[in-house]
């Protein structure tokens, strides 16, 4: 029942929103701002980079210190948070060095705006697989998979026990709702501001529909014979 | 269903890292099984009741209506 009710409000939320950004006629265009949004894109992938490396420093800093009893257990759920989060901020920061070279070519920014940018997007893959590297550091005993291994996703899952299996299905199903949620939220928000602003975004529409449809396929394929 | 690992580990004098390390399994588990939120493998529950030296039934504590 409450499903339904947030669904609905949901829908009546989308649909005044709609309504008057059709009604307002808005036209929304980052050419004007392009230059400052890309720094400011920069700036922020600069500090999650620095996040990142301070958190790989504190992880390499805590595998001497020698501790027992429940100090070990807290110190071993610091190392296992410092690392997610770190993670975290490496994924972010790789998909806003993207998004600030995407929108340095497209705007036509000065070319050392895009070299900065793509010098950003090969830090946070460096910083990737350092911060796979320190893993190894903190668990010696576990035969952790090489960072460039082609498998290592796949390694990864195999050489998990069944704790840190539940608590990945747990997280990847809500993420797989969450994001078929939003993808198909971002999917109407480009039709209202296609309508709205005149400005087709019917490719992207495209696109985001068929990555919908190709990942719910894949779901539904991956577990429909087993 | 409940369980006594924490009384176990603590009457053993062992934490949750050497617990693990014994059992072969992460601290994540050995913690989620004692915030109720993961039933152990059988082969798990085994190793655990080796470890503590008492028998599964009484690691592993089941309400009468779980089992019927």
């Amino acid at each position: 029942m409450k499903t339904i009710y947030k669904m609905l409000l949901g829908a009546l939320l989308g649909f005044l929103g709609a309504y008057c950004l059709l009604a307002a006629e808005f036209e929304m265009t980052l050419l004007d701002i392009a230059f400052e949004a890309t720094l400011v894109i920069s700036g922020l992938t600069i500090v999650l980079i620095v996040y990142c490396f301070s958190g790989i420093s504190r992880m390499k800093k805590r595998v001497s210190l020698s501790v027992s009893g429940d100090e070990e257990d807290e110190l071993e759920a610091k190392q296992y948070r410092t690392f997610t989060d770190l993670t975290l901020a490496n994924t972010v920061s790789t998909i806003l060095s993207i998004i600030a070279i995407g929108m340095a070519i497209v705007t036509e920014q000065p070319i050392w705006l895009i070299l900065v940018n793509v010098a950003l997007f090969i830090v946070t893959i460096i910083s990737s697989y350092v911060a796979i590297s320190v893993l190894k550091l903190v668990y010696p005993n576990r035969n952790l998979p090489s960072p460039s291994d082609k498998d290592y996703g796949k390694k990864l899952l195999a050489i998990s026990d069944e704790g840190e299996k539940h608590v990945m299905l747990d997280g990847l199903f809500h993420t797989y709702q969450l994001m078929n949620i939003l993808l198909i939220g971002a999917m109407f928000i480009l039709i209202v501001y296609s309508l709205g602003a005149n400005h087709s975004q019917l490719f992207s529409i495209i696109v985001i529909g068929l990555v919908l449809i190709i990942l719910n396929a894949n779901y539904m394929f991956r577990i429909r014979n087993r | 269903m409940k369980n006594r690992l924490k009384e176990l580990r603590a009457r053993d004098g062992l934490n949750q890292t050497e617990l693990a390390n014994r059992a072969k399994v992460s601290r994540q588990t050995i913690s989620l099984m004692e915030r109720d939120e993961l039933m152990p493998s059988l082969l798990l529950a085994v190793k655990l009741s080796r470890i503590f030296q008492e028998p599964i039934e009484r690691i592993f504590l089941f309400e009468e209506d779980e089992l019927s």
